[in-house]
């Protein structure tokens, strides 16, 4: 997949008594990024960063207001809604949220099996709705239950069940895991794991845990205000980030070893995220970066092959990786 | 289990046996089953465990904030300053609140009030306990927020909890929380919803508050992160619970109880890269009708028939690590928590 230039900015009022006034919340202002057949692409970056838009953006969820997204020799934001549904079948996502992303009305059987059913590749579907549960760790004879007889984990195998039915090339996960606890979150993440090499599926893995993106991805992007501040292979990104945001946020992710955490150092950051309805000139970041200069208010910065190796790039006038690992 | 902190003295407080239970549709829930454990003066305790093992309640349950009719303390004492505040009437506990031992939660929304400005709740809470005029408390409320990192704090003082962020609100929460000074601070889940460098700032700011005010925390989560650079003592809970209990140092490097293995070998991390997981297969047991026996054996891999029968009981094992497990004081059984080892127990598919 060839993600090129995508925007997606949200009308939004600000108020205003006798006349509307509008704003405009850049929630995505220019993302490109590359996913490999096969590979795992780490999606990260805190609240309102606009991965979960990117993700919606990409599977037309909803519509972007510029940019282009090539996937399997189609470009996606361009093809009419008949094209773009047969194309959708090579996509799916797994959500956030176990409890809401079922239909609580439907069978397991009804959920899993809803997208064969579309598609007329419903012949003999109990067993492929079986085959689908077993896959993913679950009693075949738990299709005839409804939603609310599992727990979020069995929720979350159930939803993986869905969108591996039409047997997808992509699968893009928002935030599978977290609203699971850390013994069951190991347990998807290993399944996931074990799916993809099975099915060679491509996953594109949105989180805000790094830890887990850590864990499961091959590429990590991370995301800031709308842009991609950094990108490149995972190893890099963790051991040797060349971006000042990567380099704060990998300092403050806290790490389960005492003796770890009493010599680390944090990079503290200034202030908070400034909001997107007007983000700051140039680079989004300079507003808390120790390293901003006047460039980096009049120039944006683009996203620049980093020091380390050449599928890295950062956003930044000033990348640099530091002397010590920040995590 | 004693203090790791220097001269800390006797337990500031002392929750013992406490027997706690939940009214709910499909039965009688014991949430809390027989849980004691002491605080010391300035220390931070974590009480880590996943979601129904009791720590919350564990909590609750000290304040009296329970669910009015649903929630029922059984047994057991908590003893505060020479009292036993299951014992105390609503009137005397809530002079207790807020005073000596404040609470932090979560959400910011179940502190705050929303439609308070947040200067004025800071205030009504410091007049609620103190005899100062409403002049006086509103600058200390002002006080307070600067004191907690707030910029523009007279400013904020007169803004609505909506209008701050996640990490503010958390902040202002913090502030009333501490307003009064209390010995002791019931921090629960304070940063799991806050992005990751917000929590930093956060967990910052409630040890350094602990420094300047001397008070006692209780810090309740899941994230064994947060508790690796915050906490001085640790104790693991477990289907209502307690099964370990260890200083920090000690639990990471050496921790005793299966479960816990279980936890750290199933978490991915930041700073290393981890090739496969090692998920604890199953899920807690039911809190209606708790199992005989060991509540974890049907899940641990080391389970005996010993263990399906008799409930192992909390004893000291090494040196000052409380565990409860049969097992846990064999020499010959150190915890080998090498991916090899765990990759074991992994079953195909894995299962709930």
């Amino acid at each position: 997949m060839v993600v090129d230039d995508l925007v997606k900015h949200f009308r939004v009022p600000l108020g205003g008594t006798i006349k509307r006034e509008w704003g405009l919340v850049k929630a995505v202002d220019g993302v490109s990024f590359t996913v490999r057949s096969g590979e795992t692409l780490g999606l990260v970056g805190e609240s309102g960063c606009g991965k979960s838009t990117t993700a919606r953006l990409i599977l037309r969820l909803i519509d972007a207001t510029s940019g282009r997204v090539w996937f399997n020799g189609m470009e996606l934001l361009d093809l009419s809604r008949r094209d773009l549904r047969r194309a959708r079948r090579e996509m799916q996502i797994v959500f956030q949220d176990p409890y809401a992303s079922l239909n609580p009305r439907m069978t397991v059987r009804d959920i899993v099996g809803e997208g064969l059913r579309v598609w007329g590749l419903d012949k003999d579907l109990d067993r492929q709705v079986g085959n689908l549960l077993d896959r993913v760790g679950l009693n075949p004879a738990f299709a005839k239950r409804y939603p609310h007889e599992f727990s979020g984990g069995q929720r979350q195998r159930i939803g993986i069940a869905r969108a591996l039915a039409l047997q997808p090339k992509l699968i893009v996960c928002d935030e599978p895991v977290s609203a699971l606890d850390v013994s069951v979150q190991a347990q998807i993440l290993n399944l996931l794991k074990d799916l993809q090499d099975e099915f060679d599926l491509t996953l594109i893995f949105i989180a805000h845990d790094l830890s887990v993106v850590r864990h499961i991805s091959d590429r990590v992007a991370v995301m800031y205000l709308g842009k991609i501040a950094e990108i490149g292979d995972r190893n890099t990104i963790y051991q040797r980030p060349e971006h000042p945001y990567t380099q704060a946020l990998l300092s403050a992710v806290p790490v389960p070893d005492p003796v770890k955490e009493k010599v680390r150092t944090r990079i503290p950051l200034q202030g908070d995220v400034p909001s997107p309805i007007s983000p700051p000139s140039g680079c989004h970041f300079r507003t808390r970066c120790w390293k901003a200069t006047e460039k980096c208010a009049e120039e944006e910065p683009p996203l620049l092959p980093g020091a380390t190796d050449a599928n890295h790039f950062a956003a930044c006038h000033y990348a640099a990786p530091l002397d010590q690992a920040v995590i | 289990m004693p203090s790791l902190i220097e001269g800390a003295g006797d337990p500031v407080l002392s929750v013992r046996d406490l027997h706690t239970t939940i009214d709910t549709e499909n039965g009688t829930v014991h949430a809390v089953d027989g849980v004691s454990f002491d605080l010391y003066p300035r220390e931070v305790l974590a009480i880590v465990g996943e979601s129904g093992c009791g720590k919350s309640m564990t909590a609750l349950s000290i304040l009296g904030l329970l669910p009015k009719r649903a929630g029922r303390i059984e047994g057991g004492q908590v003893v505060f300053g020479g009292r036993d505040l299951t014992t105390l009437s609503e009137r005397a506990l809530r002079s207790v609140r807020g005073d000596q031992i404040a609470m932090i939660f979560q959400d910011a929304l179940t502190g705050l009030n929303p439609v308070y400005r947040v200067g004025d709740q800071i205030s009504e809470m410091i007049r609620a306990h103190r005899d100062v005029s409403k002049k006086k408390a509103l600058a200390q409320a002002v006080e307070l927020l600067d004191l907690v990192g707030i910029p523009n704090p007279a400013h904020r003082a007169r803004n609505y909890v909506h209008e701050f962020s996640g990490g503010m609100r958390q902040r202002a929460m913090i502030a009333m929380a501490i307003a009064l000074e209390p010995d002791i601070l019931i921090a629960d889940e304070p940063t799991t919803a806050l992005d990751v460098t917000v929590q930093a700032q956060v967990m910052d700011l409630l040890l350094r508050l602990r420094e300047q005010l001397g008070m006692a925390i209780i810090l309740i989560t899941h994230d064994l992160g947060v508790v690796a650079g915050t906490a001085d003592r640790v104790m693991v809970m477990y289907a209502g619970r307690k099964i370990e209990e260890q200083g920090i140092l000690q639990l990471f490097a050496a921790p005793r109880h299966p479960y816990t293995w279980g936890l750290l070998g199933s978490m991915p991390r930041a700073d290393e890269i981890t090739d496969r997981l090692s998920p604890i297969h199953g899920a807690p047991p039911s809190l209606i009708a708790p199992p005989v026996g060991c509540r974890f054996s049907p899940r641990c891999r080391y389970a005996k028939d010993v263990c399906r029968i008799d409930e192992p009981p909390l004893r000291r094992v090494g040196d000052g690590a409380l565990v409860s497990c049969h097992f846990a004081d064999r020499p010959d059984w150190t915890p080998d928590l090498s991916p090899a080892a765990f990759a074991a127990q992994v079953v195909d598919g894995g299962d709930e």
